[in-house]
């Protein structure tokens, strides 16, 4: 059965949601407990893999799906299509399904709450986003992607649209922008595909970056395939859908798409740079590259210029999102190692650390019903494992040692400094400047405004945690925080050194 | 080399679908609109079948000019069919039409790279597709290479593609379901939007497509099970199964069709068909082969190992004709009915 | 400028395609945007058809014929067939996606009724 682990992660959420919606009709009870058991043998597959990856000498472990691709049987040893996992996808891997899981108990009483009587389906769209998000992240083949790309996508419309009111709205642009993303993408591969008649990821990283580095047509693919990639991930100029279409979201929607699905479309935007183009190609585009890092040193200040105009914690941390997009595709285009590095490291500390935030305004949703900052005051005295749990995921957003954000930004900054763009530092400090700032506006409200319980006619402050499905995923993904912090070293040097490719000294 | 002028062909077709495209954007009447993008797909399917892609065409032809501009109707059936031209945004528009003109001339800049139109020795025609050309009948006994690469060689592709149509019914299913019982029911305008029937004048249309459906059905199923010789297979099929209750929704009302084809039946059927499409690649998994090998269930099929492959294909195009049968009809009927399952189109 | 006539269907091919992402970006009717997608869609789709093309070659489908046998068959005298799986696949996700995206513009019609982008915005600022 050990083979057969990589087809497993995506097996058991697809077929978890398939299951979930016949159960649905009989019983809509099971529909819940078959979801997660899908997305518990993904997360345990996924983590098996990271496992087996690092204690054996292999460098990568393949997949071919139905036998085909294997030289004996074709010559060619790319017909059919392959899955393939390494260093830098299994660490997405087990980041999203677990996130995934988590976020899924996470749900459940948000769900019954704010979606009576309309949750057939919701379960199942759920784990179909999560099942084409790991579809994502796993697969070995372009054009699979893009299918996978729109599994996730066509399900996120659906989970954001449970919003009702506005966010039909702000779905609908989603959809037109998420569609021109996948169609830009899809473009992009053509443009690769005139040149080199292959899909493979592996056969196009043989071939690229040898035979067909002047070629115009592969360079107008790659443009397109970027384009389309930060449409997804809302990258500066392309973030108009995210804020309106995440925040009028359910919470528990909310809390699943914020943090995987723009970190997953980075994580192809990785894959298509590194790993088909190679960072050879991407270094000797120097215009581009250096229009790319202007993009993300405005991506992060508008991210957080707009988070502190916003009232509201989720319209916040929504343009925190835009700002954490800013980070990673900059660092990606720093194309140098601390750069690279502080990328991939900062796609799973921002997985990690924006859950933590909207799991958290889950539960001040569930309690206190609305995410205004300023009717927020006390929420230490009514909640306080979740303002401390909120105080620790805004620390790691600032980068306070020794959470992850720290780490992550130090390799970005010694980066930016290593390639000499200024801008993208001086960026990242003001970035950080502004998220202390929101940290003591929160501090001041919620713990130093004690609230006047004689007002509301009650003796004593109401002490009022969520209930403990929902409080404690958010507590493990906020502790989770610090502990990819303290093992920094080990992860770096065990995954995220080996996953680099080859970069080119200047 | 004396060549065919069928590019010629290709490219008065191609002046004609510009202009069907350009006019179905500028029509101020949506359903004219719809009208005209139907017209649009079905010149594409002529384009298709000039450049040799019968299976591509016959998709076309089923989704894009039969299917989807149901849907458009559904949709404007519910809403009304004019788009109103208030505020023009002229600045807004052209600017838009400057990125997409820069856009353009971006992608075309790579023009002189591209191989010539229609030649055979370009990468995209010598790479790998050769392969499945000269082993589709050692491997699978399929003469219908498309069949083949579609169920077989990129069985995954299509699986996904399934869940993809599954998503899609089930989507618009938690878009737009809404209890009958409990919202107020909104009367499309009848100013706006076209006559609802009555059902007393409509006798030849109801009569013809009585006879019509078990026709329709029919060819459909032989469009699946004959997919391995001829254009077609689980997805044609099951949009012209599809389309057949469609009709019999247009033409007799959705109560009718509801009688035989409850709300439950319709969602259930929808997800056995990815079922019957995972089961099948899980079996492989069982029998110890990668998932989706078709080739070890040869224990359990008739034939050799090849065969295996052909008859596996053959479950695998059932699953997905239900799947996309069904979703058809619970993405229209949703539509039709703006979620109440009460009246519609 | 025999270039230029050579690939002149790949300029007709962008000139669709560039139509339906204006429409897209620049309409303010949600159903023009929806048929603008579908026409982007169809547009890329025909790219992909036309690099897969041959010349002289027969639709995919393997057929007893003179220079051309089952077990032999003549590479040259066959379409691409890859292309045409890919785009089957596309063709496929685009009608699920205009699907999904008609449900929301009737869903956004049902609160706003109208389908003008501007006119709903209005509606959601007041």
């Amino acid at each position: 059965m050990i083979e057969h682990l990589p087809i497993l992660i995506i097996l058991g959420p697809l077929l978890g949601a398939v299951f979930a919606s016949l159960t649905s009709w009989y019983r809509p009870k099971l529909s819940f407990p078959v979801v997660i058991f899908g997305l518990a043998i993904s997360s345990l597959s996924a983590i098996l893999i990271v496992f087996k990856l690092a204690f054996s000498e292999l460098d990568v472990i393949h997949y071919q799906l139905g036998g085909w691709g294997t030289p004996e049987k074709d010559e060619y040893g790319i017909v059919g299509i392959q899955i393939s996992v390494d260093y830098l996808n299994g660490l997405i891997l087990a980041t999203v399904s677990t996130i995934g899981l988590l976020t899924a108990v996470f749900s459940t009483r948000s769900v019954e709450r704010e979606l009576t009587g309309q949750q057939r389906y919701f379960f199942s769209l759920f784990s179909l986003l999560v099942s084409g998000l790991l579809g994502i992240s796993i697969t070995g083949d372009i054009f699979n992607l893009y299918v996978f790309m729109e599994i996730a996508a066509l399900s996120s419309y659906a989970l954001i649209a449970y919003g009702k009111g506005r966010s039909y709205m702000a779905s609908f642009n989603y959809l037109m922008m998420g569609t021109m993303g996948a169609c830009l993408y899809l473009l992009g591969v053509g443009f690769v595909f005139v040149k080199t008649g292959t899909l493979n990821i592996e056969n196009l990283s043989q071939i690229i970056p040898q035979t067909l580095q002047n070629s115009q047509a592969v360079f107008v693919g790659f443009v397109l395939i970027m384009i389309g990639a930060w449409a997804k991930m809302a990258f500066f100029p392309l973030h108009g859908w995210l804020p309106n279409a995440y925040s009028y979201a359910p919470t528990a929607s909310g809390a699943l798409l914020a943090p995987l699905a723009t970190k997953v479309s980075v994580y192809a935007m990785l894959r298509i740079m590194i790993t088909v183009y190679s960072i050879d190609y991407v270094l000797k585009s120097p215009s581009i590259q250096s229009t790319v890092l202007l993009l993300s040193t405005i991506s992060i200040l508008v991210g957080s210029f707009f988070s502190i105009t916003q009232s509201n914690l989720r319209k916040i941390a929504c343009y925190f999102i835009i700002s954490e997009i800013g980070y990673m595709v900059g660092g990606a285009w720093l194309a140098n190692e601390p750069g690279l590095k502080g990328a991939i490291y900062h796609v799973v500390a921002d997985a990690a650390m924006t859950s933590a935030f909207f799991m958290i305004i889950g539960c001040i949703v569930y309690r206190t019903g609305q995410t205004e900052l300023k009717k927020l005051d006390g929420l230490f005295y009514k909640m306080p494992l979740t303002f401390v749990a909120l105080i620790i995921t805004m620390a790691a957003l600032i980068g306070v040692p020794p959470t992850c954000g720290f780490f992550s930004k130090f390799y970005l900054i010694q980066g930016a400094v290593q390639a000499g763009t200024w801008h993208f530092v001086i960026a990242l400090l003001i970035s950080s400047l502004i998220k202390a700032i929101i940290l003591f506006r929160i501090i001041e409200i919620g713990y130093n405004k004690v609230p006047n319980p004689a007002k509301e006619g009650n003796k004593t402050i109401t002490r009022e945690e969520a209930p403990l499905s929902m409080l404690i995923p958010t507590l493990i993904v906020t502790l989770s925080l610090i502990l990819i912090g303290l093992f920094t070293d080990k992860l770096v040097t065990n995954f995220i050194a080996k996953a680099l490719p080859e970069i080119p000294s200047l | 080399m004396a060549e065919l002028p069928i590019w010629q062909y290709d490219t008065l077709f191609l002046i004609l679908v510009l202009l069907f495209g350009i006019t179905a954007l500028a029509m101020q009447n949506l359903m004219a609109a719809a009208i005209v993008f139907g017209a649009y797909s079905f010149l594409m399917c002529l384009i298709w079948t000039t450049m040799g892609a019968v299976d591509v065409a016959f998709t076309e032809a089923a989704v894009g000019a039969g299917v989807s501009t149901v849907f458009i109707f559904a949709t404007i059936y519910n809403t009304g069919v004019c788009a109103k031209p208030k505020n023009p945004r002229l600045a807004f528009k052209l600017f838009a039409g400057l990125i997409c003109f820069v856009t353009g001339a971006f992608l075309l800049s790579a023009l002189s790279d591209f191989p010539n139109w229609g030649d055979p020795y370009s990468p995209v025609n010598s790479t790998i597709s050769p392969y499945y050309i000269e082993n589709t009948i050692r491997d699978t006994h399929v003469p219908n290479i498309v069949t083949t690469v579609l169920a077989d060689y990129r069985g995954f592709d299509t699986l996904l593609e399934t869940a993809v149509v599954f998503i899609a019914c089930i989507a618009i299913y938690s878009i737009l379901r809404v209890d009958a019982a409990k919202s107020k029911v909104v009367e499309p305008d009848i100013v706006t939007s076209p006559p609802a029937y009555d059902p007393t004048d409509s006798l030849i249309i109801r009569q013809a497509s009585r006879i019509m459906v078990p026709f329709m059905q029919i060819f459909a199923l032989y469009v699946i099970a004959h997919g391995h010789y001829s254009p077609g297979g689980g997805f044609q099929g099951g949009v012209i199964l599809g389309a057949s209750i469609i009709l019999l929704c247009i033409s007799f009302d959705l109560k009718y069709v509801l009688r035989q084809w409850t709300e439950k039946k319709i969602m259930i059927l929808t997800s056995l068909g990815v079922l019957i499409f995972a089961t099948v690649g899980l079996a492989c998994v069982i029998m110890g082969g990668e998932y989706l090998n078709y080739e070890v269930l040869d224990p359990i099929l008739p034939g050799d190992k090849a065969y295996a492959r052909s008859h596996a294909i053959l479950l695998v195009e059932i699953g997905v004709g239900i799947t996309v049968m069904f979703s058809m009809i619970g993405i229209y009927i949703n539509l039709a009915s703006n979620g109440r399952f009460d009246r519609g189109l | 400028m025999e270039e230029f006539i050579d690939k002149f269907n790949y300029v007709l091919v962008v000139i669709l395609m560039m139509t339906g992402l204006w429409s897209m970006l620049a309409q303010n009717n949600l159903i023009k945007k929806c048929i603008g997608m579908a026409i982007f869609q169809t547009g890329i789709i025909l790219f992909f058809i036309s690099i897969g093309a041959k010349n002289n070659a027969l639709i995919p489908i393997l057929t007893e014929t003179a220079n051309h046998t089952y077990n032999d068959p003549n590479v040259n005298e066959v379409t691409n067939p890859l292309t045409q799986i890919l785009m089957l696949t596309a063709i496929v996700v685009g009608v699920a996606t205009l699907g999904v995206g008609l449900a929301l513009a009737q869903k956004v019609h049902q609160q706003n009724d109208s389908f003008d982008e501007d006119e709903i915005l209005n509606n959601q600022t007041k």
